[in-house]
């Protein structure tokens, strides 16, 4: 099982800046289904789309982002955010269509479309009514 | 339905952890309130961040009253239909406002603001009139 990465990346000036102990956080994520697919939507704002990552393997759905660097020099005065990088595994169910797996990335949200293999889709059975 | 989902990661623990370290790192801000903010100055300008994943900037409305800046956004609610809810953590709130006083007036002309990646960026620069000067001591 994966668990939380606590990466630490030393710089020179540590003592000033304790941002630049970079750590991963979890995204948030909602997770939906209808009858031809699961869908996630992740929360990874302030990744680029270029760095946003994401992987499957052994049934398990990794999603990883990288964040950018906050502004240098300046005095923080509010802080509600430590600007983190993203990174959450989800064991996914059987029944799905890997080869169809797709994603779309747009202000910040990621959506991974994970559609259900045929045998998993609902169709109708006909009911011959006998006269 | 297909359940079973496994989060391999405790997401909670995890939100708490984030939240305690932006705590204690610095001074204790308002960490409920939605969207999480962050403010940098120095002595020529102000910058406020904003983590609004989702929202497009037809969405945000920003507006500068004297050294108060606002901060609201409207989106639409997503239509989900027919689907089932297997997990739900991201913020679901369509509509907010938030207000910060700025420590000092800033040119209200000249603010700007940029949405990307899920992250508003607002450039607020002081006002000239504000700006320190420094004052020539004359030697008799």
């Amino acid at each position: 099982m994966r668990t939380e990465m606590q990466e630490t990346r030393k710089t020179e000036n540590q003592e000033v800046e304790k941002i630049e102990n970079r750590r991963t956080v979890i995204p948030a994520v909602d997770i939906y289904e209808n009858a031809r697919e699961l869908w996630m939507e992740v929360d990874l704002p302030g990744v680029r789309e270029q760095d946003v990552e994401v992987n499957f393997e052994k049934q398990a759905i990794r999603i990883a982002g990288k964040v950018g660097q906050p502004p240098e020099g300046w005095r923080r005065t509010l802080r509600e955010y430590a600007p983190m990088d993203y990174e959450r595994s989800f064991r996914l169910p059987s029944g799905l269509d890997v080869a169809k797996f797709h994603a779309e990335f747009e202000n910040g949200v990621l959506t991974l479309h994970l559609p259900k293999s045929a045998e998993h889709q609902p169709h109708k059975v006909a009911i011959n009514a006998k006269k | 339905m297909l359940a079973n989902w496994f989060d391999l990661n405790n997401y909670i623990a995890q939100q708490l952890s984030r939240q305690m370290n932006a705590m204690f790192e610095e001074q204790a801000a308002s960490i409920s309130a939605w969207p999480p903010c962050n403010m940098y100055e120095n002595a020529e300008a102000v910058v406020l961040t904003a983590e609004v994943p989702g929202f497009t900037s037809d969405d945000l409305t920003l507006t500068v009253v004297q050294d108060v800046l606002t901060l609201s956004g409207e989106r639409k609610p997503k239509k989900v239909e027919e689907s089932v809810v297997h997990r739900r953590e991201r913020q679901s709130a369509v509509k907010f406002s938030r207000s910060f006083t700025l420590p000092y007036r800033v040119d209200a002309g000249k603010v700007e603001a940029d949405l990307k990646d899920g992250v508003l960026t607002v450039m607020l620069p002081r006002h000239p009139e504000e700006q320190p000067r420094s004052i020539q001591i004359s030697k008799k």
